[in-house]
């Protein structure tokens, strides 16, 4: 039960939002760091990639819940299985988070030249960096507000008061 | 997320050592003579930043004395440190470049201590899921 009340939601997805966003700032911080280090190529985490997966978890479980919701407004059906029959096909219905964020989305690679680059080879930007940062902490900090609010509303029906 | 910060934390001492070092750049910029009271004309000392090589991604940096660039000479044939020639060897220490360089250092030490303010921004924020 606990399983589905936490997944069936967008938790998970928030969670791998929050993550990927602390994993960003480590590796833009480190840019920011070697920002006079000679022969030093920025790097990032492989951004458009991760946003797909991330549409793509969303497919996924909207996929889940649509099919969750038939099951529960078809009573036959639960009546015709016994609870132990059920509780497997419930849980499949859930998409597989990590199979859908694999670990390369979260390793840093290095990131295209978008501005001038410098005569070591390097394209470092104060600038770019420090806007990247700032959006990535927004990012992070989203994530963690709906989390938030998530379980407080978990919260407000466990004790039935807000 | 500790990570981040120790990445910016090395950052800061290298910067911090950068100016160091220029501040004595600067203050050594007449100095004609070594520490053992040798006429020996101070050299300009670099800092240099490189990648630590233990793949943690922090900043480590060593100090370089510059030989390269010569001496500068003025003529005073009255100074008790003045060569035969009555030219004296000066530092090779521009102060222009220097203080630009002091700039330099400062705002990167400034743009790292924000990038260690917003990862204990994220930290604060995430502690407080459950709160």
């Amino acid at each position: 039960m606990m399983n589905n009340l936490m997944n069936s939601s967008s938790m998970g997805l928030l969670q791998k939002v929050a993550a990927f966003g602390e994993r960003r700032h480590e590796v833009l911080s480190k840019n920011l760091a070697h920002i006079e280090t000679p022969g030093y190529k920025t790097r990032d985490l492989p951004v458009a990639k991760f946003e797909r997966a991330l549409a793509s978890a969303v497919r996924a479980q909207q996929e889940a819940a649509s099919g969750s919701r038939s099951y529960l407004a078809a009573p036959t059906a639960a009546t015709a299985a016994d609870a132990t029959g059920l509780a497997p096909a419930v849980r499949t219905s859930i998409p597989d988070l990590d199979s859908l964020f694999p670990e390369e989305l979260f390793r840093e690679v290095e990131s295209d030249p978008r501005n001038l680059t410098f005569q070591d080879g390097g394209n470092r930007s104060v600038e770019r960096e420090f806007m990247e940062l700032r959006k990535n902490l927004m990012m992070q900090q989203f994530a963690v507000q709906l989390m938030t609010s998530q379980y407080g509303m978990l919260q407000a029906v466990i004790s039935e008061r807000a | 997320m500790l990570n981040s910060i120790d990445i910016s934390t090395s950052a800061l001492v290298a910067q911090r050592h950068r100016l160091n070092t220029i501040a004595g750049n600067i203050a050594n910029a007449s100095t004609t003579r070594n520490e053992r009271d040798e006429v020996q004309p101070f050299q300009r000392r670099i800092v240099e930043f490189y990648e630590d090589a233990q793949g943690t991604g922090e900043v480590g940096f060593r100090v370089e004395v510059d030989t390269a660039t010569p001496f500068r000479r003025e003529h005073d044939p009255g100074h008790p440190d003045a060569g035969p020639d009555g030219y004296v060897n000066y530092p090779n220490v521009e102060l222009t470049s220097e203080f630009v360089n002091a700039m330099l250092a400062t705002r990167a030490y400034e743009a790292n201590v924000s990038a260690v303010q917003m990862a204990e921004e994220m930290t604060q924020l995430t502690l407080q899921i459950l709160a």
